[in-house]
Order: C-alpha cells, then structure tokens, then sequence
C-alpha cells in the first residue's frame, strides 16, 4: 500500500498551500499537491488527463501565481478569518459526512460493471466537440480579458495629463 | 479492514475537498482564495477520475476532467488578473477592505 504516503503526501502539501503565512511558498506547495494528483491520476490510468495537470496545475498556473505574487509583493498573511474557525471546522466536517455517506456506498453499487470503454481521443474530438470547440473560445476569451485586465492605465493618465 | 485503492483515492478527495472548502471560508486574501479554489478544483478532477477507473470509462473521465481543468486555470488567471489591478487601486488584498457596498 505506497500509494498511502503519495496520499498522505497530497494532504500535508494541500494544507501547508493554504496555512503558509507566504504567498510564494503557498504557490509552491500548490505546485506539490497538483504534481501529487496527477501522479495519483496516472496510477488510475488516466495517462493524457495527469500529463495535461501537471503540465497546467504544477507549470502553468505556479508560473503565473508566482509573476502575480511579484507584482503584488510577498506580504504575510495576518488577517482575522471570515468565518469564526470552529464554524468553519463544523461545516467542513457537516459537508464531509455527506459527500462520504454518498460516495462510499457508490464503491459496491452493481451498475459500476460498464462493459464497453471509452478511449480518450474518441470522447474529446467526436462525442464532446461541442464541448471542446467551447472551451477553445473560452480560452481566447480569456487570453483578451487578462490582457486588458493587466494594461496598466497609469502611463495613460500621464500621457492625458501632460 | 483493508484499504483498497479507490478507498485511498476517495481519502485524497476528501482531504481536498475538506482543505479547500475550509480555506474558502475562513481565507480573506485574494490570491490565496485563488490558491484554495485550485486545492478544492484538484480534489473534484481526482473524483471524476476516480469514477472513470471505477465504471471503466477512463476515456470518458479524462475528457470531463479536462474541461474541469480548463475552467480552472481560465478561472485562476482572471482571479489573478483582477487581484493586480485591485492592488494597485486599493493597495490592499483584503476582501473586507475593498467591499464597496459596506452597511
């Protein structure tokens, strides 16, 4: 059972991601828990799935938290919580019995025995086209938002005013 | 009682899901909202997975998980985005100083 410690591995570097008091080094235990995942997605057989995580949650999206945190400025996070801890303990562990109630009986269930498989490259380009046509105009979309998001309109001003 | 594969990876999930939803709610910072929605997003593309392995329909699972991914990573780059320019107009990361509808 070593597939116990990458488990146990996902845990330590999720929560370390969000109770480092330094954003860069929350950014980097994101990057360790997403490199973890994908290696959990890969034992499960989902080879394209884990190399794309990998590839988008530990390069990607590190990459981009760590030029983001630059800008911003590595400050420590002080701040009071939103919601009082014990709270937010109580509805943690309310929201976990539920979601574990629902998925653990799912385990034994008799409709899991599914004969035909699906190959990936079939699913993506010919069943869900639709689908992947909508996310390649969401990632253009996207790429327009964040570039006139990150214009810096300060320069502007100055030119106007002078 | 012996724990099998699928039950470590339903662990995973949870632990995940757990972290991420805890830090949604107590976290006022908003890169590191940004960080816990990843944390939690994880947990719910290790789930799709996870039902793929289980009802032999990896192919299926991966392309679903993908989509997860992509709305994701769209998802962290605007939050990214918008927390700049909200810092360089409030100087501030805290959601409770930049609410403009205050009572």
């Amino acid at each position: 059972m070593w597939q116990l410690f990458i488990v146990i591995g996902i845990c330590i570097a999720g929560f370390q991601a969000i109770e480092s008091k330094r954003l860069s080094h929350s950014a980097l235990w994101l990057a360790l828990t997403s490199a973890l995942t994908s290696w959990l997605m890969y034992l499960l057989g989902a080879v394209e799935a884990a190399v794309i995580e990998l590839s988008v949650g530990a390069g990607v999206v590190t990459i981009l938290l760590v030029f983001a945190i630059n800008i911003v400025g590595d400050q420590k996070d002080e701040s009071k919580p939103l919601v009082p801890k014990y709270l937010a303990m109580f509805i943690i562990l309310t929201a976990l019995v539920m979601l574990g109630s629902m998925l653990i009986p799912i385990q034994q269930a008799d409709f899991l025995t599914v004969t035909s498989t699906s190959v990936f490259a079939k699913s993506m380009w010919e069943e869900r086209i639709l689908d992947t046509m909508l996310q390649i105009v969401l990632l253009f979309a996207s790429v327009l938002g964040v570039l006139s998001l990150m214009e810096d309109r300060s320069n502007e001003k100055k030119d106007q005013s002078s | 009682m012996t724990l099998t594969f699928p039950d470590l990876v339903l662990i995973a999930v949870m632990a995940l899901f757990g972290i991420g939803l805890y830090a949604l709610l107590t976290i006022r910072n908003l890169i590191r909202i940004i960080v816990a929605l990843q944390v939690l997003v994880k947990g719910v593309i290790l789930l799709i997975i996870l039902a793929g392995y289980l009802t032999n329909q990896i192919g299926m699972a991966q392309s679903m998980a993908l989509t997860v991914i992509v709305a994701d990573t769209i998802v962290a780059v605007l939050g990214m985005a918008l927390a700049v320019q909200i810092m360089r107009k409030k100087k501030s990361l805290d959601t409770s100083d930049i609410a403009e509808l205050k009572r």
